[in-house]
């Protein structure tokens, strides 16, 4: 199957060659990543170890600087890449950064989800029903929401506010850049809940994220460390039978730590069930494990 | 701009961490003083020869204090074409036809003057910049207002205004960019590109209603926590380092001074006038004695 | 909370953002021609209105100052060098917050004509008076300043007042008139 995402030997680096700096340091260096359509993929690694700055390559705001980046069938690396190109390509592919309620600017809400799709020319009533689609995909509903003014939310309606101006341009690749930040545990998880209904679509997800829990929901993750791909995996095969999360300076989910030490200690999980995330199940395992 | 990858990052926040040299050791008082009253009598001074012998002082200055002069006229280079055309301007505009622009030498003069006064500038307030720390411009711009203290003027104030905007900028940077990028990946940077120019200039509020909101409310939380610390007006704080007044100040002062005023008083004894009839006496009699 | 101290980090705070304007593309939006319409001159009116016409002072201090200072050591263009001298780049700056307060206070019963006026009256303070002293140095035909002055200047104050209205209008909550946003109702 087609890859949407391949990345060969991917490079970044801020700043241009000059004689005092004449290898300016690499943010990014040597990334291999395949992606797949309507895949749910984890970018986890400390911060400052490349996280944003690949999301922001995706999302076609940064150019790379050597490698190839084909996305949809576009190679972001060309250098010969035209404008009409990148912005064909930012439809498609679309990003919400950090802290996204920051940027709404419009008085309504329903103003603000408009703004993107409305940029590519839907109006009328074609946009109203795009905002609607988008703002009960983050549940809010359309006709409670559509006429309060954006000051007057709470932050957690804003966050979704501002996600659903990122979903009403429909991307075929959506990027989150640590979309459940500074949320209250309640709100994340039904964050997560959309993101999966999201990934049911068949919209490819990547999101990066610091909440090791989170990342046991998708179906791969991909571990940075200070500019490099360490690994790209299921979470279960990195975080309970890898020590790679530690390399990066991650620490695994607490039922994986569980397992770890319990194996360490000569408790043998049968090898024919898979130790599961959920404390319960993991609780189930031990015990048919000790019988 | 194709990409982000250089957004605002060109440009060195110019105040140097530390500066060195005797120059350097001055109180910030003096040199702010220094770079008011020079800036304010070079600007005024209508004499070349004035303006040259100012400048000639400064690259001596500049020397012994160990800035050296190419480094404190680099950014002439590129814009010396730019300021030929300038000055070429400037002679347009004060004669009627270009072929007498050229030619008549009353307007030599002007020209030259025109162009000495920004190159002079330039290096005054290169000098300037380049002997000065970020927070020295805070206290120095206290210091120099303090004597007016007593008629009411706040000059405390003023430095705590300097000292706030120089914490702004680096946060407003990566504010600014961080706004443009998601507005872009939503299509913003379409709207530059409309035929309607009034759409063109709609498409710069996405960016900066929020990036303005932003710096507001920081501005307020910043307020609010200084208010709750104990922040009241009119009381002397306190400081990590001490400028007394020493001696090179009062030396360096009187030479400034001296400089200036000898430029002013070249003016007023039409020393350029003398140095063109001694040069045209001198060029005649070498062409009688040559005949 | 203290007023003063308010008035003093907000005033620094958009001087800052001032500076950063002229840093960034965001100072600059284009225009025809490869000319840009300038915005670092927003945070001065902006300012003057919400803190009044000293704030504006400062604030226009700031900004002409950092244009001085950028001249003098990282001129960009050719008419850049000109701004060294402080009749150009700081003393008309100087008169953009008094200016645009001014204009905001006559009107300030009807909010949103006044934000719109005191947007191009800033604007135009800056053009007029940074022409004009260029224009008083001669290094400028006049006839070239008054083209300028009109075919970026007007376009200018026109961009300078919508943001002054946007910004102005959402900090203080001044409702623009619509209520409601523009999407329609649907069941």
């Amino acid at each position: 199957m087609n890859p949407v995402i391949s990345l060969r030997g991917l490079e970044y680096s801020y700043g241009k060659p000059d004689k005092h700096l004449p290898e300016p340091p690499k943010v990014l260096a040597g990334i291999d990543l395949q992606v797949d359509g309507a895949e749910l993929l984890a970018i986890i690694g400390a911060t400052g170890s490349g996280k944003t700055t690949l999301l922001q390559i995706l999302a076609g705001l940064l150019l790379p600087k050597k490698g190839e980046a084909r996305i949809l069938d576009l190679d972001l690396a060309n250098p010969k890449i035209r404008e009409k190109e990148l912005d064909a390509h930012r439809r498609r592919t679309v990003i919400a950064l950090q802290r996204p309620e920051e940027m709404l600017f419009r008085t309504y809400v329903g103003d603000d989800v408009a703004y993107g799709p409305a940029n590519y020319g839907i109006s009328g009533r074609a946009l109203a029903l795009r905002v609607k689609e988008a703002m009960e995909a983050m549940g809010l509903s359309y006709t409670l929401f559509k006429d309060r003014r954006t000051d007057s939310l709470s932050g957690g309606e804003m966050r979704k506010a501002a996600l659903a101006g990122v979903l009403a341009l429909k991307p075929e690749i959506l990027l989150l850049d640590e979309p459940s930040a500074g949320l209250d545990p309640p709100s994340a998880e039904e964050l997560f809940r959309r993101i999966q209904d999201l990934r049911e679509q068949g919209v490819t997800v990547l999101f990066s994220t610091h909440d090791m829990e989170q990342v046991m929901l998708a179906d791969r993750a991909a571990v940075f460390h200070e500019g490099r791909l360490l690994a790209v995996d299921t979470p279960e095969q990195l975080f309970f039978y890898s020590q790679i999360p530690e390399q990066a300076g991650l620490l695994p989910p607490e039922a994986a730590r569980i397992y770890r030490q319990l194996k360490n200690l000569g408790v043998d999980m049968p090898l024919n069930k898979t130790p599961s995330w959920d404390p319960e199940s993991l609780a189930n395992s031990i015990v048919e494990a000790l019988t | 701009m194709r990409d982000f990858g250089s957004f605002g990052g060109g440009f060195d926040l110019f105040r140097r961490q530390a500066s060195s040299g005797s120059l350097g050791q001055l109180h910030p008082g003096v040199k702010a003083a220094g770079l008011i009253v020079g800036v304010g009598t070079i600007s005024l001074i209508n004499s070349a020869s004035g303006l040259l012998f100012i400048l000639c002082c400064l690259l001596v200055a500049a020397g012994s204090t160990g800035l050296s002069a190419p480094r404190l006229l680099r950014p002439l280079l590129p814009v010396t074409p730019f300021l030929v055309l300038v000055v070429l301007l400037h002679g347009l505009t004060r004669s009627s036809s270009p072929g007498e622009a050229l030619l008549s030498r009353g307007d030599i003069l002007p020209m030259l003057i025109m162009s000495l006064r920004i190159i002079t500038l330039m290096g005054w307030i290169g000098l300037s910049s380049a002997a000065v720390t970020t927070p020295e411009v805070s206290y120095g711009i206290e210091a120099l207002f303090s004597p007016l203290e007593r008629f009411g003027f706040p000059a405390g104030e003023l430095g705590l205004i300097a000292t706030v905007t120089f914490r702004f900028i680096p946060f407003l940077r990566e504010e600014s960019e961080r706004l443009a990028k998601a507005q872009t990946a939503r299509g913003g940077s379409l709207g530059f590109r409309s035929a309607n120019p009034f759409r063109r200039m709609k498409a710069a509020l996405p960016t900066m209603v929020p990036l303005f909101i932003g710096t507001l409310r920081r501005a307020e939380v910043l307020a609010e926590s200084m208010h709750l610390r104990g922040y009241r007006e009119k009381q002397s704080r306190i400081r990590l380092h001490r400028y007394p007044v020493k001696l090179q100040d009062l030396l360096w002062s009187a030479a400034g001074a001296a400089v200036l005023a000898a430029a002013v008083c070249m003016q007023y004894a039409d020393t350029d006038a003398r140095l063109v009839r001694e040069l045209i006496n001198s060029i005649s009699s070498f062409r009688g004695v040559a005949v | 909370m203290s007023t003063r101290i308010r008035f003093l980090v907000i005033t620094g705070a958009l001087g800052a953002l001032s500076i950063v304007l002229s840093l960034t593309p965001l100072g600059f939006i284009p225009w025809v021609g490869g000319a840009s319409l300038t915005t670092m001159h927003i945070p001065v009116i902006v300012g003057a209105v919400i803190e009044g016409p000293v704030a504006g002072v400062i604030i226009g201090g700031i900004f002409g100052l950092f244009g001085m200072i950028r001249a003098a050591i990282a001129p960009q263009g050719p008419l850049d060098p000109l701004f060294v001298n402080p009749l150009v780049s700081l003393l008309p700056r100087l008169l953009i917050g008094p200016a645009a307060w001014a204009v905001w206070k006559l009107l300030k019963r009807f909010p949103v004509p006044a934000l719109i006026l005191a947007g191009i009256a800033g604007s135009l303070v800056n053009t007029v008076l940074v022409l004009s002293a260029l224009g008083l140095l001669e290094a400028l035909p006049w006839k070239l300043i008054a083209g300028v002055a009109v075919a970026n200047g007007l376009p200018e104050a026109v961009a300078a007042a919508l943001i002054t209205l946007a910004v102005v209008a959402a900090w203080k909550r001044i409702d623009t008139g619509k209520g409601r946003s523009s999407l329609e109702d649907l069941e």
